[in-house]
């Protein structure tokens, strides 16, 4: 089987030195590039599966390439911000990222968002999902834990469902109200949270620590990461 | 600094075994930690002189705390922190100034004061206030007058910055940082 190929595009030299020796260690192929022009050219010429970008580019603005990528392209990108920078996470991924990790990061982080951003999505046909042990058969709009039936109203079953859609993956605010509530509420955050609230209630274990829909501060929400 | 440059060319030059590699690599990795928090701080401080526009979002308060908290207990082990928030409506902020805030109000509390570390909340007609309080004495005297002043140096007889950067954010936020005894409260408009 061939390796996947991470594009690493970083200014950084120290960054694409340690991610390289990262990257090739769990098993990957790697190639970089250091400024957003030579990230285009890079998913033209060497047709990585993944890309990790950084969102201070010496050139371009990160988000622009985002934005030149997903005019032709649906290449996984995850992105590298700073942790104090949640609106720029939040565009980049409003803008088509799939994912985000906040720098500083440790490299367990990063290789996790990988393996979930790597994964084949899920196929429209399969009649059920998962979301750690909640089974959502999506014909029957019926949600079960270890065979019990969890009673949801639509639209906890409709975020219940985008959430498992793309398990460990984050969704932001604006897409998760755009999905269930449409376009005019994307501003409606609190909103969200109060449909939150209550569905951790009915699907989690502990509702005080989620372990099922995940919270990123300032961003969104994240399905747990499939084990 | 030096610990990190040490232990680096330690690791480089001499022939240790595996148990000191790893020790001289955590040495490396929770010293980094401790200068990422203070670059931080310095760089937050430059912003806030230049008084920087805010760039405001709904926040909630409970989930800042819960990821100040969650990163405090990474970089101090056994921090002791106890976090009990009422339930509070959301406001529109900036999420990661008042996250640097709390974990400078956390972190101070718990290298300055005496275990454990509560933080809890309460809500009045125009603001939220979070209350972070520590089990010793409080803060000295000198400390009441500089929380009031929009003074950006060091608190007298503090060596870090994480207490003038946690006044000057809830200061550009147009909120506040007061001492009551044992306590530092931030407020923050609704």
């Amino acid at each position: 089987m061939t390796k996947p190929l991470i594009l690493i595009v970083d200014d950084e030299a120290q960054i694409l030195r340690f991610l390289g020796h990262a990257l090739t260690a769990v098993g990957y192929d790697t190639c970089t590039a250091s400024t957003g022009a030579e990230a285009l050219a890079q998913v033209a010429a060497a047709r990585p599966d993944l890309m990790v970008l950084d969102l201070g580019l010496p050139d371009m603005d990160g988000k622009a390439v985002i934005q030149a990528l997903r005019a032709r392209s649906d290449l996984p990108v995850i992105v590298l911000s700073a942790r104090d920078q949640e609106m720029e996470k939040i565009m980049a991924l409003d803008l088509g990222a799939d994912d985000f990790v906040a720098k500083p990061f440790a490299i367990g982080e990063l290789l996790a968002r990988l393996r979930v951003c790597l994964r084949p999505s899920r196929t429209a046909s399969e009649p059920l999902l998962w979301l750690g042990p909640l089974q959502i058969d999506l014909a029957a709009h019926h949600v079960t834990r270890d065979g019990a039936e969890i009673h949801l109203t639509p639209k906890e079953f409709d975020l219940l469902v985008a959430l498992a859609e793309t398990p460990g993956r984050v969704l932001t605010h604006r897409q998760l109200l755009a999905r269930i509530w449409g376009p005019a509420h994307v501003e409606d955050v609190p909103y969200l949270r109060v449909f939150i609230g209550p569905l951790r209630q009915k699907v989690e274990a502990n509702p005080a620590q989620p372990v099922l829909i995940l919270t990123e501060p300032g961003i969104g929400y994240r399905g747990a990461h499939p084990s | 600094m030096a610990t990190i440059l040490g232990a680096a060319s330690t690791l480089k030059e001499l022939d240790l075994s595996a148990e000191a590699r790893l020790d001289l690599l955590t040495a490396i990795e929770e010293e980094a930690a401790r200068l990422n928090v203070h670059v931080s701080n310095l760089m937050q401080l430059s912003r806030l002189e230049l008084a920087a526009p805010l760039r405001r979002a709904w926040v909630d308060l409970g989930d800042l705390v819960t990821a100040a908290a969650t990163r405090l207990r990474r970089a101090v082990t056994g921090a002791d922190l106890r976090v009990t928030l009422g339930r509070l409506p959301m406001i529109q902020s900036e999420g990661g100034l008042i996250e640097q805030a709390l974990f400078n109000l956390m972190d101070n509390a718990l290298s300055h004061g005496r275990s454990p570390v509560t933080i809890t909340s309460h809500e009045t007609a125009t603001a939220l206030h979070l209350t972070i309080a520590e089990q010793g004495p409080g803060l000295p005297p000198a400390l009441q007058d500089w929380l009031q002043s929009p003074d950006l140096r060091p608190a007298p007889g503090q060596s870090g910055l994480g207490l003038a950067v946690a006044k000057g954010i809830a200061r550009h936020l147009g909120g506040s940082l007061a001492a009551l005894g044992n306590a530092l409260m931030l407020s923050l408009p609704k």
